[in-house]
């Protein structure tokens, strides 16, 4: 079992060099090359999911930032709107209201006038209705100062004045 | 007796013998290594791997012992 | 149910035994369990010098370990894809074992120069290994019987010898003659002393070389034996209940081997890195 076998040590040393060209030509090798391969593809690809997740991150502040920004112009609009519009309506309110005033200072100025208008005419045709019909009740018995005492009284009587302001 | 049985006569004292130290080595090693592993689960691969060369070292003085007997039994005729 | 059918097993197995015991052994044989490592040349080829380059079944186990690992070499190549099936997960792991397990983790630098030697070492030694625990017709008369090459002592030196030359050749290749063999010694030390633990540490190297060797021999030879005596000792005895009870035994024994050819392939990778590790980073 122990005799010296150099044949044997020729043929383990030509069968191991085969065995180690061999594992190293035809496995290590090209299973290093593809480790190494996918350990820069992972690598790559955990990069780039960092680089995304970063950029994702920062899309999302910039959008938040956008939309504080414009909420909070919004928020201005409104505000600036609200105080316009209720300027406007203060203003409109006092315009409608000066207008509407002046509208009917006008019209109550107009019927005055009209009615100042239509009393004095009614007031010459009574004048003139009742001189005819004395003229015509009692012809030629009344001087002129009876006839101007009649037609005080019988205007008097009508009290215009009064007619025309109960309009 | 013939001389060849002193030999073989040897060749089992020195195979007996000769296992009793390292048998006792490996006993303690390896309940070291697995103290050690318990204490600390976390470097078990570190400790595994030095325990499997401690093991080579301490078993080779058994396979001394071994290959003593091979010798007197088939060399030393 | 359940109950009943325990004791038709036991019943059976009990009278099995009975039977074993009671059938008439074969007739007495002798078995040579030490020539099952003898090596009878097989094919006579002319030798060279002291060089018998006669093949014997050594010779044929070598030949069957490098034919299956060229093959298994040759289809991994093939089939290397960048997404791993299952086979290659396999490959996979088993390099990263090799690589990480074995020379990562006891050498501190020249990972990527030695580990191809490393690793061929490794899977060399495991496939022959493995394939000594296949029966081959090898034996004597062409019988079925076990035998790895690596249970030579001629083998295992020669393996052992690689590691011993790339060792010494790596410290050399890195310090210089000069400031490897002077690592060697202490720096600080009495001339004296120093030219002592000098001569202690070239021993210890030429031992290395030795206790290598003699491991996966010795490993090999006395699993193998073991095997071989257990298969003998049914032929002594002589009884069929002996033998049925030792090849129940040998059973275990075999996938005993099978742990053991694992471990001493990975004993024999991690110390041969345990050592050209060592003449690498044996700066003082």
């Amino acid at each position: 079992m122990l005799n010296t076998e150099w044949g044997l040590m020729v043929w383990t040393l030509i069968t191991f060099s085969i065995a180690v060209y061999v594992l190293v030509r035809f496995a290590f090798r090209p299973i290093q090359r593809l480790l190494d391969a996918r350990r820069q593809t992972v690598q790559e690809s955990i990069d780039v999911a960092e680089e995304t997740r970063a950029e994702a991150h920062r899309l999302l502040d910039e959008y938040k930032a956008t939309l504080a920004k414009v909420r909070s112009e919004a928020e201005e609009i409104l505000e600036r709107s609200r105080t316009t519009g209720e300027h406007a309506k203060a203003e409109i309110m006092a315009e409608a209201k000066a207008q509407s005033a002046r509208v009917l200072a006008e019209a109550h100025e107009q019927i005055e006038r009209d009615t100042r208008a239509a009393v004095r005419e009614l007031k010459g045709q009574i004048a003139e209705l009742t001189a005819l019909a004395t003229e015509k009740v009692a012809a030629g018995s009344l001087t002129a100062a009876d006839q101007q005492r009649l037609i005080d009284e019988a205007l008097a009587e009508l009290n215009v004045d009064q007619l025309g302001m109960e309009n | 007796m013939n001389p060849h049985a002193y030999a073989e006569l040897g060749a089992g004292l020195a195979m007996g013998l000769g296992a009793i130290g390292p048998g006792i080595g490996l006993g303690i090693l390896i309940g070291k290594a697995l103290e050690s592993i318990a204490r600390q689960p976390e470097v078990a691969g570190d400790i595994r791997t030095n325990m499997f060369i401690g093991i080579g070292v301490t078993e080779a003085v058994a396979l001394y012992a071994f290959v003593v007997a091979l010798i007197l039994v088939f060399v030393a005729k | 149910m359940k109950k009943g059918l325990k004791w038709v097993w036991l019943v059976v197995v009990l009278i099995a035994l009975v039977g074993l015991f009671l059938l008439p052994g074969g007739a007495k044989e002798t078995v040579n369990v030490a020539g099952e490592f003898d090596l009878t040349p097989i094919l006579k080829l002319p030798s060279i010098g002291p060089v018998d380059l006669s093949i014997n079944k050594a010779v044929i186990y070598l030949w069957i370990a490098t034919a299956v690992i060229v093959i298994m070499a040759i289809v991994i190549a093939r089939n290397l894809k960048p997404v791993p099936g299952r086979f290659q997960a396999a490959v996979e792991g088993l390099y990263s074992l090799a690589r990480d397990g074995i020379a990562r983790s006891v050498m501190k630098s020249g990972v990527d120069t030695w580990f191809p030697y490393i690793g061929a070492v490794f899977f060399f030694v495991l496939i022959n290994n493995l394939i000594g625990l296949i029966p081959l017709p090898l034996g004597e008369h062409h019988q079925l019987s076990f035998y790895t090459a690596t249970a030579n002592l001629y083998v295992t030196i020669t393996l052992a010898l690689f590691t011993f030359v790339f060792t010494h050749y790596a410290g050399i290749n890195k310090y210089g003659v000069r400031k490897y063999v002077g690592s060697w010694m202490p720096s600080g030390a009495p001339p004296v002393l120093k030219q002592f633990i000098f001569v202690i540490h070239a021993v210890s190297e030429f031992f290395r070389l030795v206790s290598l060797s003699v491991r996966l021999f010795a490993n090999m030879v006395a699993g193998h034996a073991i095997l071989a005596v257990f298969f003998a000792m049914a032929l002594i005895f002589q009884s069929y209940l002996i033998a049925a009870a030792l090849q129940g035994a040998s059973v275990l024994i075999y996938l005993f081997e099978i742990f053991v050819a694992v471990i001493q392939a990975f004993i024999f990778a991690i110390l041969s890195a345990v050592y050209i590790g060592g003449a690498l980073d044996s700066e003082h």
